[in-house]
C-alpha cells in the first residue's frame, strides 16, 4: 500500500466517505471522489494492464482517459478507462488481456520473441501451402482483442437531446471557461461542453487553484449552460456537434462554435518508454494534488518548459526525491531543484516497473544512470485539432509550437487556447474571452465597452509563449522504443516498414497499425507523426496529418442508438385476438394473428359462410387538395382523373425503373380527396416516397398518414352481406353498395368508410373506422355474425384465399426487378396520359417485352414445394416459386412462380425442384377459384 | 514454409520518374488497377503505368469491409462471383503474400417468412451452380453464432439464415499491396501522388494523359477509379450513367473474439463481423443520396448503431472507435461497366457499386485479356457501357438488395 498523502484543500476525494471496490476478487479501499485508477494507485497497484501484442506490463500514464494503458473490464463492461472512471461501492474491476493474470501473464513471453513478429510478418508467412493459414488463423485470432464482450444487454437510460444555442464552446479548460463566460455575460445563449466531471482542463491538477476557481465561478455566474461529463465526439454537416453525456446523445446546433479543446500531453520516445512508472505530468499532478497519491519516491522529470518544473515542485513538496532533465542547454532552477540541463533520457530500465534511467546529451551513446521509480514526461503536447478539423478548418505546421495548428477557420468557427497554439495561461484566457465577445457580438449581443476590451484582449491573445523544444524523435539506447502504445508499434518497426515501401503516414498506419488502437492517435500523435516522417525520410513539418474522423472520444453504441430501439405495434383489437387464443406472428413492426382455429377451418368458413380479419395494419393515406388527382396521376401508371366519387380503383406505384413498389386501393371520397391504402410493411417507405415527390413537384396537396387513426376489418364470405345488414341501417344491397365502391355509413353505430373490394375473392366489405372503436366494432361484427357461423381468420388463411385467386403480394411474389407487364398488371399502365413515375422505363420494357413472367401453377398435393424452390429445365435453373399452398378448393397445390416468358401458357409443364425433391407442375394463368370473379361481384 | 524469409525487409514497390510514354496507363491505384497491371505484366505487356492521385489503396480498396462471397441470387451473378471467389482462394499463393483470407462463413439472416423464401431461392440457385450455400435454422445458427438471440422475442426474430461456408473476409490492404508488389517486380511503374488532370483524345482516339507530374503519351488509358469514374470518363469525353453514393462503416474497440461468422441482415440494413484484431466491424447499405463526401454522418452512426444493437444487444456498452466512409459508383442496373468505349483506347472499369472489391481478381484477368488481345472476354461482354443506349441492361438490382 502506498497510501495517501495528508489532506489538502481542493483535493477531489472525500475522506469522510470511504468505500470498497472489488479488484479481481480482492477488496480495495477507496474514497468517494476517487477514480478507479487513483484508488488502485493508492492501493499500490502499478500494473494496470498488458499490452495488445507483446503483453508487456503497462501502468497509469495519463490519468485523463487519453492513453490505452488502464483499460479494464468494469462491472462487465470492456475497455473502460479506469483512470477517469469514478468509483462506486462494490464495483467489480478486472484487468484485461492476460492469462492467468495481469501480474503473471504467461503471454508476456511474446515480448522476448518479438523479433519474430515484425509488423506485417503475418503477410509474409503461411500463404503456402494453401491450407496453412486456415490452420494458423484461429490460433492467432485467439490472441486478439482486449476486453470481453458483455454478457448482457445494455439497460442504461438513453436519451437523445437536441440543444440549440447562439454559442457552443467545446472544452471547459481555462480558455473555454473564459469564452463561455464572456459570451453568456454579453447576453448570447451559451452552452459549454466539458468531457470531465469538473471544468478546468489542464489546470485541474494544478497545486494552485486560483485561475481555475475564478473562471469556474465567473462562467457559472454568467448564465452559460455548463454540461460537465459531456464529451464531444464529432462535428458533422450542419454543423452539428455530437456529444455523449448526461444520460445520452446530445446534438448541439449553435450559430458560433468555439473550439477550446486543448492539447493532449504526449510521451517521449526512448527504450522502454512504456514501463509502468513512466507517466505524463498531467497524471502526476492529478494523482498528487487531487487524489493525494504519491506515484513514486524518486522521480526523474524530462521537460523543456515550465510544466516540468511545476510537476517537479509538486513531487518535491509531496516528499519525493526529484531530478529535472531539461532539454535546454542553459536551463536551471531558481528554487533549488536539481536540474540536468542540455540532456534527455537515453533509455529506461526495469521489468515490472521503471528502476532507472540513463540520462545524457541527445544522441550520445552512454549516459549517467539515475535510479528512480518514476519518470515524468512533462510539457510535450499535441493540440487536439481533430474536432476542429471536422469543421473544415485548415491546419498548418507551426515552427514555434512544433505542431499543426489551425491556420484557416470556416466562418463562425473560433479556436482558442492550446488548440490554437496558446502556450501561456494568460494568453489562453485572453483568446477565450476575445472569442466569447466576438461570437456574442456577431449574434447581436455586444455589451457596452466591448470594442475597447477586445482591443486589449487582442494584444494579450497574441502572446504565445516560448518556442517548444521537443525531445529527439528516438533515443540511442537498447530496447523497444514505442511510438504507439495501443498497438505496440516501435520506432524500429516503422523504419523497417518505410524501407519496404510503406513510406507515407497513411500507408504506415495501415501496414503497422500505428495509431489505430483504442486511443486512435490521441496519446501517440506526436511520436507517431514524427517517427513516420523520420522513417519516410521527410520532416515532421512535411507530414500530412491523417484525416480527422469521428469519434474523437470513443462512444458507446447504446448512446448512439438512443432510446428503445424497435417499435412493436399492435392494433386496437389486439387484446381481443389474444383472448380468443390467436397465434401471433410478426408482420413488419406489427404483431398480427397468424391463425385462430386452424387455417383450413378458417378458409372453409370464408368460402362457405363468413369470416372476418383485422386489417388495421394496412397503410392508409388521406390525400387532399386541389391537385390531388394530379399527384396520383404522377405517382401511379393508372388513371384517376376519371374515377368517380365513391368509387375504388386498384393501383400500383412504380419507381423510376418501372419496378412495382406497392399496390393497393385508391378510393375517391370527394372531388379533391382520396383515401389510399398500401401494404402494411411498406407504409413508412411509401410515406417517404410520396412526400419526397410532393416536395419536388410542389403540388397543392396534403398527404397524411392516417394508418394509426383508422382500424379496419375485412368482412368476407357469401353471408357477409347478411351480417352487414345487421350491423347497419344503410342499404347494403348489391345495387346500393356496388362492387368497387366506397361508401360512408355507420357500422355498429360508428361512422365508417366501407370499401367493397375482395382480396380473398368473396363478396366482402373492408370497413375503415376510427381506431378507438376497434374492440366495439369487432365485438359487434362477431355478435352479428354468430347466427351465420362467422369465424375470425388470420394471415395464413388470407394467404391461401388470395393465392387461390392469384392475387399477388408485392414483396412476396415480386422483387426489386418486377415490372407490371411481367406480373400481369400491364392493363393498368395508361401510356396515353402525361408523364408519371416509371414511364420512360415502361416504354423500354414494353418494347422489349417481358423476359420472365409470374404465373400460377398447380401440382400434385403429395408435395408442397417450399417458397423459394427452383423451377428447372433439364437441370438448369430457369425460375423460382414465390408462393405455394395446399388448396381445398382446387384440390391441389396452387402457387405462383417466375418462369421464362415463353412458358406463360396454360398447361405448360414445368419442373419444380428443392433440395432432393422435385415435382411436375402445370402453368395455370387464370385464378384457381372463381376465375370469372362472379362471387366477388355478387 | 520459409522460416526465415520474413526477417529481412521485402521490397514492396519503388518510386520511379514519370516517363514520357507508356503502352498502357491505368488511372487509379486501387485493387482493380493494380490487379490489371499485374495481369498485363504477366501477359508480357511492357511499359504499364498505374497513376494514383493519393497513396495506393486510398479509395474503395482500403475502405470496403473486406467481405468476399459468391452466394448471389441471379445465375449470372453467381457465375461471375464464383469465379472471383475461386481466384481469391488461390491468390495468396499466386502473389506470394498472405492475404489473411478467413473463410469463416457468411450468414444472411432471415427475419420474416418472405426472407426465408429468398434464402431458399438463393440456396437453390447456388446449389444448382455448384456454390456451397444452404438454409439453416436456429439450432444450427446457434452453434455457429452463440451470441445471437434466437428466441422469437426480438422484433426481428431470426427465423433462418442462408449459410455460405466459403464466404469470408480477406485483408483488403494486403490485396492491394500484394498486387502492387508483384506488378512492381515485373516492371510496372506505380506512381503515387500523381493525379490525372486530363485525357488527351485526338481524332476519336486516346493520345495521352495530363498529370500533376507532367504529360504522358499513350494509346491505352483504363479508368479504374470507382467513385470518380464519371469524372475521369468526362475527361475523355465519355458519358457514363453513374451516380456516386457514399457508403459508411465503423469499428468498435477491440474485444476478445466472440463472433466467428459474418452476419448480414438485409432487413436491418446492417452487417457485422469481427476482425482478427478483435474490432467489431459494422456496416450498412449505401446512403440514399449522391455525394462525393467520405465523411461520416451522424445519422448513419445513430441508425446503424440502433440496428446493430437489434441484432447484438450486448454491444450496447461497447464503444465505437473509428468511423469512415467511401464512395460507390452506382449504375442504373447495379451492374458494372467494363470494356471499350466510343473513344478508341479509352477503357472503363467502374460502376461497381458495393461489389468492386469482391470482383478484383476476375476484373484483373478479364480486363488484361481485353487489353492484351483486343477481344472482349465473354464474361464481361454484357457489361459494355453501350448497353445503356442499346437497351440491354443487366439487372442485378434484386441481388443488390442484399449487397454485402
Amino acid at each position: 500500500m502506498s497510501g495517501r498523502l495528508p489532506a489538502r484543500p481542493g483535493e477531489a476525494i472525500d475522506r469522510g466517505r470511504p468505500l470498497t471496490i472489488d479488484f479481481e476478487g480482492r477488496r480495495a479501499p477507496a474514497f468517494e471522489g476517487d477514480t478507479v485508477g487513483s484508488a488502485l494507485a493508492a492501493a499500490g497497484v502499478t500494473i494496470t494492464g498488458r499490452s495488445f501484442k507483446y503483453h508487456r506490463p503497462r501502468g497509469l500514464m495519463c490519468m485523463t482517459g487519453a492513453c490505452p494503458n488502464c483499460l479494464m473490464q468494469i462491472d462487465g463492461i470492456p475497455n473502460v478507462r479506469s483512470c477517469t472512471e469514478p468509483v462506486r461501492e462494490g464495483m467489480r474491476v478486472e484487468r484485461q488481456n492476460a492469462w492467468p493474470s495481469v501480474d503473471r501473464d504467461v503471454h508476456g513471453v511474446l515480448d522476448s520473441f518479438s523479433f519474430m513478429m515484425p509488423p506485417g510478418f503475418y503477410y509474409k508467412v503461411f500463404q503456402r501451402p494453401r491450407w496453412a493459414w486456415s490452420k494458423v488463423e484461429p490460433i492467432i485470432r485467439k490472441q486478439a482483442g482486449l476486453g470481453k464482450v458483455p454478457r448482457t444487454e445494455d439497460h442504461e437510460p438513453r436519451e437523445v437531446v437536441n440543444l440549440h444555442a447562439d454559442v457552443a464552446v467545446i472544452g471547459g479548460g481555462l480558455a473555454g471557461l473564459a469564452a463561455a463566460a464572456e459570451a453568456a455575460a454579453a447576453g448570447a445563449s451559451t452552452v459549454l461542453l466539458e468531457q470531465r466531471r469538473e471544468a478546468g482542463g489542464r489546470a485541474l491538477g494544478s497545486a494552485d487553484d486560483v485561475d481555475r476557481a475564478r473562471l469556474v465561478a465567473e462562467a457559472e455566474a454568467s448564465g452559460a449552460r455548463i454540461l460537465l461529463g459531456t464529451a464531444a465526439f464529432g462535428v458533422f454537416d450542419g454543423p452539428v456537434v455530437a456529444a455523449v453525456g448526461g444520460g445520452g446523445l446530445q446534438r448541439i446546433r449553435a450559430r458560433h462554435l468555439v473550439f477550446a479543446t486543448g492539447a493532449v500531453e504526449q510521451p517521449a520516445v526512448f527504450p522502454n518508454n512504456d514501463l509502468p512508472g513512466v507517466m505524463l505530468s498531467s497524471a502526476v499532478e492529478l494523482l498528487v494534488n487531487r487524489f493525494r497519491v504519491l506515484p513514486g519516491r524518486r522521480a526523474v522529470v524530462l521537460t523543456s518548459n515550465q510544466d516540468g518544473y511545476r510537476a517537479a515542485r509538486t513531487l518535491r513538496d509531496a516528499g519525493a526525491d526529484v531530478f529535472v532533465v531539461d532539454l535546454r542547454a542553459g536551463a536551471g532552477s531558481a528554487d533549488g531543484l536539481r536540474v540536468i540541463p542540455g540532456s534527455t533520457i537515453l533509455s529506461a530500465k526495469g521489468r515490472r516497473g521503471v528502476t532507472a534511467v540513463s540520462v545524457g546529451a541527445p544522441g550520445s551513446a552512454t549516459g549517467q544512470s539515475i535510479p528512480c521509480d518514476l519518470v515524468v514526461l512533462a510539457g510535450f503536447s499535441a493540440p487536439s485539432t481533430n474536432l476542429l478539423a471536422m469543421t473544415g478548418a485548415k491546419l498548418g505546421f507551426d515552427d514555434d509550437a512544433q505542431a499543426f495548428l489551425p491556420v484557416e477557420l470556416p466562418p463562425d468557427v473560433h479556436a482558442v487556447g492550446a488548440v490554437a497554439g496558446a502556450r501561456t495561461v494568460q494568453g489562453a484566457i485572453a483568446q477565450g474571452r476575445l472569442a466569447g465577445l466576438e461570437a456574442a457580438a456577431a449574434v447581436g449581443q455586444e455589451p457596452p465597452g466591448a470594442a475597447g476590451r477586445m482591443e486589449v484582449l487582442r494584444a494579450q491573445a497574441a502572446e504565445r509563449g516560448d518556442p517548444v523544444v521537443l525531445p529527439p524523435e528516438v533515443a540511442t539506447g537498447e530496447g523497444k522504443q514505442f511510438a504507439c502504445l495501443c498497438m505496440d508499434v516501435t520506432s524500429k518497426e516503422l523504419k523497417a516498414a518505410a524501407a519496404e515501401g510503406f513510406d507515407s503516414m497513411e500507408l504506415l498506419k495501415r501496414y503497422t497499425t500505428v495509431s489505430m488502437g483504442p486511443c486512435q492517435g490521441k496519446a501517440c500523435m506526436l511520436s507517431a507523426q514524427r517517427l513516420c516522417a523520420r522513417a519516410a525520410g521527410s520532416s515532421f513539418a512535411e507530414t500530412r496529418p491523417t484525416t480527422a474522423r469521428p469519434p474523437w472520444t470513443p462512444v458507446e453504441l447504446g448512446a448512439l442508438a438512443g432510446w428503445r430501439r424497435t417499435p412493436r405495434k399492435e392494433t386496437t383489437i389486439h387484446d381481443l385476438h389474444a383472448d380468443s387464443g390467436a397465434t401471433f406472428m410478426w408482420a413488419g413492426d406489427w404483431r398480427r394473428p397468424h391463425h385462430f382455429a386452424t387455417p383450413e377451418q378458417e378458409v372453409e368458413a370464408v368460402r362457405h359462410r363468413v369470416g372476418v380479419i383485422d386489417v388495421s395494419t394496412l397503410g392508409k393515406f388521406r390525400v387532399k387538395g386541389p391537385e390531388a388527382v394530379e399527384l396520383l396521376e404522377r405517382l401511379y401508371p393508372n388513371r384517376f382523373g376519371d374515377l368517380a366519387v365513391g368509387r375504388v380503383r386498384y393501383g400500383a406505384m412504380l419507381n423510376d425503373e418501372g419496378v412495382i413498389l406497392d399496390d393497393g386501393a385508391v378510393c375517391r371520397v370527394g372531388d379533391d380527396e382520396f383515401f389510399v391504402t398500401v401494404t402494411t410493411g411498406n407504409t413508412a417507405a411509401l410515406e417517404r416516397w410520396i412526400t419526397w415527390w410532393l416536395a419536388d413537384w410542389r403540388l397543392d396537396v396534403r398527404v397524411l398518414n392516417v394508418t394509426g387513426a383508422f382500424a379496419a376489418l375485412n368482412l368476407a364470405g357469401p353471408d357477409s352481406r347478411k351480417v352487414m345488414s345487421v350491423l347497419t341501417d344503410a342499404d347494403v344491397s348489391s345495387e346500393a353498395v356496388k362492387y368497387m365502391s366506397a361508401s360512408s355509413f355507420e357500422v355498429a353505430g360508428v361512422p365508417s368508410l366501407v370499401l367493397r373490394i375482395g382480396f380473398v375473392g368473396e363478396l366482402g366489405y373492408e370497413i375503415h373506422f376510427p381506431s378507438m372503436y376497434g374492440e366495439h366494432v369487432w365485438r359487434a361484427v362477431m355478435e352479428a355474425g354468430r347466427p351465420f357461423g362467422i369465424v375470425p381468420f388470420g394471415l395464413e388463411a388470407q394467404r391461401v384465399l388470395r393465392l387461390e385467386k392469384q392475387h399477388i403480394l408485392v414483396g412476396q411474389d415480386t422483387d426489386a426487378e418486377s415490372d407490371p407487364f411481367e406480373v400481369g398488371l400491364g392493363w393498368m399502365v395508361k401510356a396515353d396520359k402525361p408523364d408519371f413515375l416509371g414511364r420512360r422505363a415502361l416504354e423500354d420494357l414494353a418494347e422489349a417485352g417481358p423476359k420472365e413472367r409470374l404465373v400460377g401453377f398447380t401440382c400434385d398435393p403429395s408435395w408442397l414445394p417450399p417458397e423459394g424452390a427452383s423451377v428447372v429445365h433439364e437441370g438448369v435453373w430457369v425460375g423460382r416459386v414465390t408462393s405455394a399452398r395446399r388448396s381445398a378448393a382446387a384440390r391441389s397445390v396452387v402457387g405462383l412462380a417466375w418462369v421464362p416468358a415463353g412458358w406463360a401458357e396454360d398447361d405448360t409443364e414445368i419442373e419444380i425442384q428443392f433440395g432432393g425433391a422435385h415435382a411436375k407442375a402445370k402453368v395455370a394463368l387464370k385464378p384457381f377459384y372463381d376465375p370469372e370473379g362472379a362471387r366477388l361481384r355478387s | 514454409m520459409h522460416p526465415v524469409r520474413y526477417f529481412k525487409p521485402w521490397r514492396m514497390w519503388r518510386h520511379h520518374d514519370v516517363e514520357k510514354t507508356y503502352d498502357v496507363v491505368i488511372v487509379g491505384g486501387g485493387a482493380h488497377g493494380l490487379a490489371m497491371a499485374y495481369e498485363l505484366a504477366k501477359r508480357g505487356v511492357k511499359k504499364v503505368a498505374v497513376l494514383e492521385k493519393s497513396y495506393i489503396g486510398a479509395g474503395g480498396s482500403g475502405r470496403n469491409t473486406t467481405i468476399v462471397r459468391a452466394n448471389y441470387r441471379t445465375p449470372e451473378g453467381v457465375a461471375f462471383y464464383k469465379e472471383a471467389l475461386r481466384l481469391y482462394e488461390q491468390l495468396a499463393q499466386e502473389l506470394d503474400y498472405n492475404l489473411l483470407f478467413s473463410q469463416q462463413g457468411h450468414l444472411t439472416l432471415a427475419h420474416a417468412e418472405r426472407a426465408v423464401n429468398v434464402a431458399h431461392e438463393r440456396a437453390e440457385v447456388n446449389r444448382l451452380l455448384g456454390v456451397d450455400s444452404r438454409v439453416i435454422y436456429p439450432d444450427e445458427i446457434g452453434r455457429l453464432c452463440p451470441v445471437l438471440d434466437l428466441s422469437d422475442r426480438p422484433a426481428f426474430p431470426i427465423m433462418a439464415a442462408l449459410y455460405h461456408p466459403p464466404g469470408g473476409v480477406i485483408r483488403h490492404d494486403a490485396v492491394v499491396w500484394a498486387y502492387a508488389r508483384q506488378a512492381d517486380r515485373m516492371g510496372v511503374h506505380i506512381h503515387q501522388d500523381t493525379e490525372v488532370t486530363g485525357v488527351v483524345v485526338e481524332d476519336g482516339r486516346v493520345a495521352g494523359v495530363r498529370t500533376s507530374r507532367g504529360d504522358i503519351s499513350t494509346r491505352v488509358v483504363v479508368s479504374a477509379v470507382a467513385g470518380w469514374t464519371s469524372e475521369v470518363a468526362r475527361m475523355a469525353g465519355v458519358r457514363v450513367p453513374i451516380v456516386t453514393h457514399p457508403l459508411q462503416a465503423f469499428v468498435t474497440e477491440p474485444l476478445k473474439p466472440f463472433l466467428h461468422v459474418i452476419l448480414v441482415s438485409a432487413t436491418l440494413h446492417v452487417y457485422v463481423s469481427q476482425t482478427d484484431r478483435g474490432e467489431v466491424l459494422i456496416g450498412s447499405e449505401i446512403e440514399p443520396y449522391s455525394s462525393y463526401s467520405q465523411a461520416s454522418t451522424l445519422n448513419f452512426l445513430e441508425v446503424t448503431a440502433k440496428h446493430a444493437l437489434e441484432l447484438l444487444p450486448m454491444l450496447g456498452r461497447v464503444k465505437m472507435m473509428r468511423a469512415w466512409g467511401g464512395l460507390c459508383d452506382v449504375t442504373p442496373d447495379y451492374s458494372p461497366i467494363m470494356g471499350l468505349t466510343d473513344v478508341d483506347g479509352f477503357l472503363l472499369d467502374g460502376g461497381w457499386g458495393t461489389y468492386g472489391f469482391k470482383a478484383t481478381p476476375i476484373v484483373g484477368v478479364t480486363m488484361a485479356d481485353l487489353i492484351h488481345t483486343g477481344r472482349v472476354p465473354d464474361l464481361i461482354a454484357p457489361f459494355a457501357v453501350s448497353r445503356f443506349w442499346e437497351r440491354r441492361l443487366v439487372s442485378e438490382i434484386a441481388a443488390a438488395a442484399v449487397s454485402h
